[in-house]
C-alpha cells in the first residue's frame, strides 16, 4: 500500500463523516439490509429525507461495489445508490454479528431488505425474530414475487420463485409492449422494476410509520418487483378486459405509443425528437403550430380514438413537417412557441449538462473519500418547510463500525478489537481498493486511536 | 358516500385537481391506501374519459386512474365553482394538481392561496418538469419527461432508431414519488402541525431512476449507448425469442451458464473461448449468444423453455407475457394486484392495485369503482361543507355543477 493511500485515509477517518440529518424524517432510524439495487436506492431515498440510514454488508460487501463505472476503486453504481448512509460490515453467519444486528434492530424505526425470500429467517433476521424484540419496527422485503412465510401478507405460488429486474419486467408485461411489433420485445433501457419498486416501497413504509403514529405496532411490508410493474401498466388490464374477442390484444408499437397519436418519435431533418400530444387541445395546439388548423376540426382528426383509426395519416402529415426542419427548429415551434409537449432526446451526457436540472438542484456534487468529487442526482421530492438533501457521501466498506457501536451499542474500543480479531467485523479502510480481511484484522487494532 | 375504507391512511381526506396520468395515480395510490380521495373535475371532465377503448361510454384508461375515488364537477370557468373547490380545500389534508403550468393559479387554487384558509394543508404538484426552473412554463408529459431523463435514447436496439418505453412508466414512478413526498410531509404535519408544499418533477424522477448511468457521465464521462435490454458485462442476461414469443433470462454467475449450456445440449460451450466468463459473454453478445439462444429457441415453446431453463438448470426466467396473460394469472389474483370492479356503466372489469405493496395492518386495497362524471356532487356537498339541497338545487340550476350520469359513447 502507498504512503498517500494510507494517508488519505487517516484523513477521512479523521474527520469521520458523520452527518447531520436534514429533512421530514430526521430521527428516523433504519437498518438497511439491501444489495445491488432495488432496496438501496429506497435506502437513499429514506436517507434523501433525513432519516438515519444504516448500512448493514455482509462481509465480502454489496456485489454492487464491484459495478462501474470504477474510478479508484469506488463503484459509481453502489455510490448512486447508497450515498447518505452509515457503513457497517460484518460477516453475517457470524452469531455475535447477528447479536449485533438484533440490538440494533431493537432501537431501529424500520428495516429494509431484499434477499432471497427466506435468507433474512435463516440468519435469524426474519420478521418473525425481529418483531419479538421490536414489535413497533416497519419491516420491508422486497422480491419477485412475494414473501412466503410465516406472516407473509400475500403468499402466491411464485413467491419461491428467484427473479431479476428483467424477469419482472417479462412477466408484468411492459416487454410485451417495448419495440416494434415485427421483432422480439426489447428489454428496457434501465431496471425498472427495481428503481419503480424502491419507489414504491418507500411510499408503503411511511405510510406505515403513519399507521404506527396512530397505534403504536410496526409491521411487516412486502413488496414484489412484478406487482409494482402490474400496476404501473397504463390502461392495458382494464383494456384486455373489456376488449371484445375481435378486438386485437395491446401490443409494442415501435416508435408510437399504442393508444395515443401523434405520441412518440419524430424524425427531424437532422435527428430523432419527441412529440407527446395526448388529448384533443394539444392537438389543436399542434395544428395550428404547423399551420394547419383545418386538421383539428376534420372529423377524421378532431378526437383521439378518430386520429388512431386513421394513425398513418395525421401521422405521415406531423412526419412531414418535422422532417423539413431540425430538431431546434421543431421544438422552439412547438413546445416554446406554441405549448404542444416535444422535446429534445438526451443522452445522459446530455443531460447532466443541461441548465434546468441544474436550475433544479438535481446534480448535487458529492465528495467521495477515493474516487473524488462528482455530481450526482438530487433529491425528487422538493418539500418546501422541510426539504430533504443529499446527506453525505457513501460509505467505504466498514467505515462507520466503530462509530456505529459505539454510539448506540455503547461497545468499547477493545471489544470492538476483538470483534475485528475474530472477523465478526471487517472493514477496507486501510486497503488498496480490494477486500483483504487479513490486512483488515492487522490494522484494525492500529487504527482505534485514530478513529474514536 | 362508501361504507367502508380500510388502509393505514383511513380519516386523510385527500382533494384532487389532476388529469392525465401520474397526478391521478397519485390519488390512486393514496386511494387504495385508505385515504378519502375526491377528484375535482371540470366540466368537460378529464380528459382520459375520452380515450378509448370504451365500454357503454366508460372509458378504460379513466377508470384505471381513479378508481376507489369520489367524484364532483363543476364549472370552473365559473367563480362560486372555484370557490366551492377552496372550500373543500379548507377541509382536506392533502391537496394534489397537475395541470398545465400556470393553471391552477388561474384558478385560484395555488399554494399560497389556500395556506391562507388551511395552514396545515400539504399541497403537492406534479409536472413534465416541476414548478421551478427554465423549463418550467412549458407544457409536457411522460414522452418529453423520459427524452429529457435520457431513457429514451438509450432504449431500442443497437442498430435502431431511439425508442420510447411502451408504457407511461416514468409517469406511474412519478405519482408514486409524489405520494411519498406528500406522505412524508403528513407525517412531520403529525409530529409538528405543520403544513407544505411538495414539488415532483417527472424529468427529475427520470434522472435519479437510472441505475448508474448518471454516474458513467460525471464519473467516466462515457454516454449510454443502446443495447436492447440486454446486460453488456453478465449474461445471457436480457430477451430472447421463442417459436411463439419470447422470454427473460437472468444469468449472472459463470455456475449459472454451465447449468444454460448444459440445458441447450452445447455443454462445451461452458469453458470454451468467447463463452467461459461473464465479460466474455457480454462483450460477444450480439455475435455470440443471442445468434446462438434465438436459433435454439426458434422452433420451440416459449413455456417449455421457460420450465427448461427455470426448473431445471434453476437460472431465473420467465415468459414475456401479454397483459391478457397477466390479467388471468392466479398468482396476482391472489396476492390482489389483479382485481375485479364493478363499473355503473361498464360492468365488470379488470384493474391493478396502484399501491403494489402488501401490507397487514390494516391492507391496503382497491376500493371501488371510478367515478361517472359528477357521481358524487351532493354527498361530497353535504358531508363536507355542509350545503343544503336547495343550495347544491340552484347550483345545478345555474349550471355550476355538472352531472352526466347518462355517458353515452363520447363519438
Amino acid at each position: 500500500m502507498s504512503e498517500t493511500t494510507q494517508k488519505t485515509d487517516r484523513e477521512i477517518l479523521k474527520k469521520k463523516r458523520i452527518f447531520p440529518p436534514q429533512g421530514p424524517l430526521a430521527g428516523f432510524r433504519v437498518l438497511d439490509f439491501s444489495q445491488v439495487l432495488a432496496s438501496p436506492y429506497l435506502g437513499t431515498m429514506l436517507s434523501d429525507m433525513g432519516a438515519e440510514v444504516i448500512k448493514v454488508e455482509a462481509s465480502y460487501g454489496d456485489s454492487s461495489r464491484g459495478y462501474g463505472p470504477l474510478k479508484e476503486g469506488e463503484a459509481g453504481y453502489y455510490i448512486t445508490q447508497n450515498r447518505g448512509k452509515y457503513g457497517l460490515c460484518m460477516d453475517l453467519t457470524h452469531p455475535r454479528a447477528i447479536g449485533i444486528c438484533k440490538e440494533l434492530a431493537k432501537i431501529s424505526d424500520i428495516l429494509i431488505e431484499n434477499w432471497r425470500p427466506g435468507i433474512m429467517n435463516k440468519r435469524g433476521l426474519g420478521y418473525d425474530a425481529i418483531r419479538e424484540i421490536n414489535p413497533a419496527i416497519v419491516y420491508a422485503s422486497v422480491s419477485g414475487f412475494g414473501n412466503f412465510d410465516r406472516y407473509a401478507p400475500a403468499p402466491g405460488p411464485y413467491s419461491p420463485r428467484l427473479a431479476y429486474d428483467v424477469i419482472a419486467q417479462a412477466e408484468s408485461g411492459h416487454q410485451w409492449m417495448n419495440g416494434f411489433p415485427d421483432r422480439a420485445p426489447n428489454g428496457l433501457d434501465v431496471s425498472w422494476s427495481d428503481l419503480n419498486t424502491g419507489t414504491h416501497e418507500a411510499v408503503a413504509i411511511v405510510a406505515a410509520l403513519i399507521q404506527r403514529v396512530k397505534t403504536g405496532r410496526g409491521q411487516w411490508i412486502d413488496i414484489a418487483l412484478t406487482d409494482t410493474m402490474i400496476a404501473c401498466n397504463e390502461n392495458l388490464i382494464c383494456m384486455v378486459s373489456m376488449a371484445a374477442d375481435d378486438v386485437p390484444a395491446p401490443c409494442r408499437n415501435g416508435l408510437r405509443r399504442l393508444s395515443l397519436s401523434p405520441y412518440g418519435v419524430f424524425k427531424a431533418k437532422d435527428d430523432y425528437f419527441v412529440i407527446g400530444v395526448d388529448n384533443d387541445k394539444r392537438f389543436t395546439r399542434l395544428c395550428e403550430a404547423m399551420g394547419r388548423p383545418e386538421l383539428a376540426r376534420d372529423p377524421k382528426f378532431d378526437k383521439n380514438h378518430h386520429r388512431l383509426e386513421n394513425r398513418s395519416e395525421i401521422e405521415g402529415i406531423v412526419e412531414k413537417w418535422c422532417s423539413e426542419r431540425t430538431v431546434e427548429q421543431c421544438v422552439t415551434i412547438l413546445r416554446d412557441e406554441c405549448g404542444v409537449p416535444a422535446g429534445p432526446i438526451l443522452t445522459n451526457t446530455a443531460y447532466v449538462k443541461h441548465p434546468h436540472y441544474h436550475a433544479r438542484k438535481m446534480l448535487v456534487p458529492i465528495e467521495q473519500p477515493r474516487a473524488g468529487t462528482f455530481e450526482m442526482n438530487g433529491v425528487v421530492s422538493k418539500l418546501s418547510r422541510t426539504p430533504g438533501k443529499v446527506q453525505g457521501a457513501a460509505p467505504l466498506m466498514g467505515e462507520h463500525n466503530r462509530h456505529i457501536l459505539k454510539k448506540y451499542l455503547g461497545y468499547s474500543d477493545k471489544t470492538i478489537d476483538e470483534l475485528y480479531d475474530e472477523l465478526v467485523i471487517v472493514d477496507n479502510l486501510d486497503m488498496e481498493y480490494a477486500y483483504n480481511v487479513d490486512v483488515a484484522r492487522a490494522k484494525a487494532k492500529e487504527r482505534s486511536s485514530t478513529f474514536s | 358516500m362508501k361504507l367502508y375504507a380500510q388502509g393505514p391512511l383511513v380519516g386523510v381526506q385527500v382533494l384532487e385537481v389532476c388529469e392525465g396520468q401520474a397526478g391521478p395515480y397519485c390519488g390512486a395510490i393514496l386511494s387504495d391506501l385508505g385515504a378519502g380521495v375526491i377528484k375535482v373535475e371540470d366540466r368537460e371532465g378529464d380528459y382520459t374519459r375520452k380515450l378509448g377503448p370504451f365500454t357503454n361510454g366508460e372509458s378504460a384508461y379513466f377508470i384505471s386512474y381513479n378508481r376507489g375515488k369520489r367524484g364532483i364537477a363543476l364549472d370552473l370557468g365559473e367563480k362560486k365553482a372555484r370557490e366551492i373547490v377552496k372550500e373543500l380545500a379548507a377541509k382536506c389534508d392533502i391537496f394534489i394538481e397537475n395541470l398545465e403550468p400556470g393553471e391552477i393559479e388561474s384558478l385560484g387554487l395555488d399554494y399560497e392561496t389556500l395556506k391562507a384558509v388551511n395552514p396545515a394543508i400539504v399541497y403537492g404538484s406534479v409536472s413534465c418538469y416541476g414548478r421551478t426552473g427554465p423549463l418550467s412554463k412549458y407544457p409536457g408529459n411522460d414522452i418529453v419527461a423520459e427524452a429529457m431523463g435520457g431513457h429514451t435514447s438509450a432504449n431500442g436496439l443497437p442498430d435502431g432508431p431511439p425508442q420510447p418505453l411502451g408504457i407511461a412508466l416514468s409517469e406511474h414512478c412519478s405519482g408514486a414519488e409524489l405520494a411519498w413526498g406528500l406522505l412524508c410531509a403528513y407525517l412531520h404535519r403529525l409530529l409538528k402541525g405543520l403544513g407544505q408544499y411538495v414539488d415532483v418533477s417527472v424529468s427529475d424522477k427520470n434522472i435519479s431512476v437510472t441505475e448508474n448511468v448518471l454516474a458513467f457521465a460525471t464519473m467516466a464521462n462515457f454516454t449510454r449507448q443502446r443495447t436492447g435490454g440486454h446486460h453488456t458485462v453478465v449474461g445471457p442476461y436480457g430477451v430472447f425469442q421463442a417459436g411463439d414469443g419470447a422470454y427473460a433470462m437472468g444469468c449472472g454467475t459463470n455456475e449459472m451458464w454451465g447449468r444454460v449450456a448444459r440445458a441447450i445440449g452445447k455443454p462445451d460451450l461452458q469453458e470454451a473461448e468467447g463463452w467461459a466468463t461473464n465479460l466474455d459473454r457480454g462483450k460477444n453478445r450480439l455475435t455470440h449468444m443471442i445468434p446462438l439462444l434465438n436459433e435454439w429457441g426458434k422452433d420451440k415453446k416459449r413455456d417449455d423453455i421457460v420450465r427448461l431453463i427455470s426448473d431445471e438448470a434453476f437460472v431465473p426466467c420467465g415468459p414475456s407475457v401479454t397483459h391478457k396473460e397477466v390479467r388471468n394469472n392466479v398468482h396476482y389474483r391472489l396476492r390482489e394486484t389483479v382485481v375485479d370492479i364493478e363499473q355503473p356503466r361498464a360492468g365488470k372489469v379488470s384493474v391493478a392495485s396502484a399501491f403494489a405493496g402488501k401490507m397487514t395492518d390494516p391492507r391496503p386495497a382497491v376500493q371501488g369503482p371510478a367515478p361517472l362524471l359528477g357521481e358524487h356532487n351532493e354527498e361530497i356537498l353535504t358531508a363536507i361543507i355542509g350545503l343544503t339541497g336547495e343550495e347544491i338545487a340552484g347550483l345545478y340550476k345555474k349550471r355550476i355543477l355538472v352531472q352526466d350520469l347518462e355517458l353515452g359513447q363520447p363519438i
